[in-house]
């Protein structure tokens, strides 16, 4: 990641865009605003492609709504931006796992065996 | 007090136009012809009602998902009636805590400046060329674009309340 300071000005407006942008998705997100929650970290993400953390964010806004795997999928890309997650963000990561694994276990072994194998590669990458 | 928007010409605020015929300008039950027009922007009580509408978090956020053309999930009550009554599992607080510094983030700042912010913002990136070009920005910008027009009507209102209480 660039140090700060070697940002230009138009890089800095646009973290500090996305920033509020994030927060004010946060502000939706505890009102129960879903979909306004979810269009604003779209736009975020338009701003700025590699910020990892606008994923995160929308990821949970996915496991919100109850698209597991898409979630799943967004982590798995904000993991590779990131490099590293956070402790919320790791336990958010291993929660979604277990739920992935809970709802391919209600359908047929195949799948649950499938699911295990792709739990366990999302896991070796968000550690 | 019965009120028109007629009263107001178009471009008068620069806010909201009046409503067409038979149309009422209204999202979520919310109504957005909430601005007094100029002669009345001193009545205290109509501006102190609508003010507390609007100060419900819940309506601001009822009213901006509502401009969503998307629709929501259906296991997801979008207005609850009250703050995070609808995060109560484990699940979905380990969800919801990723916001939390985001959060505190935007709540240090001035509301003032949070609006003027907003607004600011809402207006530049409406003129970014790049994102108007992507679809998929309108509904985000559709949204902030709401947002900063809420707080701009919660300014004028607590203007108005400022002259109707002196």
């Amino acid at each position: 990641m660039t140090p700060i300071s070697k940002l230009s000005e138009a890089d800095l407006q646009d973290r500090n865009d996305v920033a509020m942008l994030r927060g004010l998705a946060g502000c939706h997100f505890s009102h129960g605003g879903l979909a306004a929650a979810r269009e604003l970290l779209e736009l975020a993400h338009l701003i700025l492609p590699d910020d990892g953390q606008t994923l995160v964010l929308l990821a949970r806004v996915q496991a919100r709504t109850g698209n597991l795997l898409s979630a799943a999928n967004l982590m798995t890309r904000a993991t590779r931006l990131l490099g590293k997650l956070s402790s919320k963000d790791l336990s958010f990561a291993r929660h979604l796992c277990e739920r992935l694994e809970q709802q391919a276990g209600a359908g047929d072994p195949k799948r649950r065996h499938h699911a295990a194998g792709a739990t366990d590669q999302r896991m070796a990458m968000a550690t | 007090m019965e009120r028109t928007t007629s009263e107001t010409a178009p471009g008068q605020t620069g806010l909201l136009k009046p409503s067409s015929a038979g149309k009422t300008d209204s999202v979520a039950g919310l109504d957005l012809n909430i601005l007094p027009p100029a002669d009345h922007r001193s009545d205290a009580r109509f501006v102190a009602t609508r003010m507390a509408v609007l100060r419900r978090p819940p309506a601001l956020a009822m009213a901006t998902a509502a401009l969503s053309a998307k629709p929501l999930p259906q296991d997801m009550p979008l207005d609850s009636g009250a703050p995070n009554q609808s995060v109560s599992s484990p699940w979905n607080s380990t969800i919801a805590e990723g916001f939390s510094t985001d959060l505190d983030r935007l709540a240090s700042l001035d509301p003032d400046l949070l609006a003027w912010r907003v607004t600011e913002m809402s207006s530049r990136l409406s003129d970014r060329p790049d994102l108007a070009a992507q679809p998929e920005a309108a509904a985000g910008l559709r949204v902030l674009g709401f947002q900063a027009l809420m707080f701009e009507h919660l300014q004028i209102l607590k203007s108005a309340a400022a002259e109707g209480n002196p």
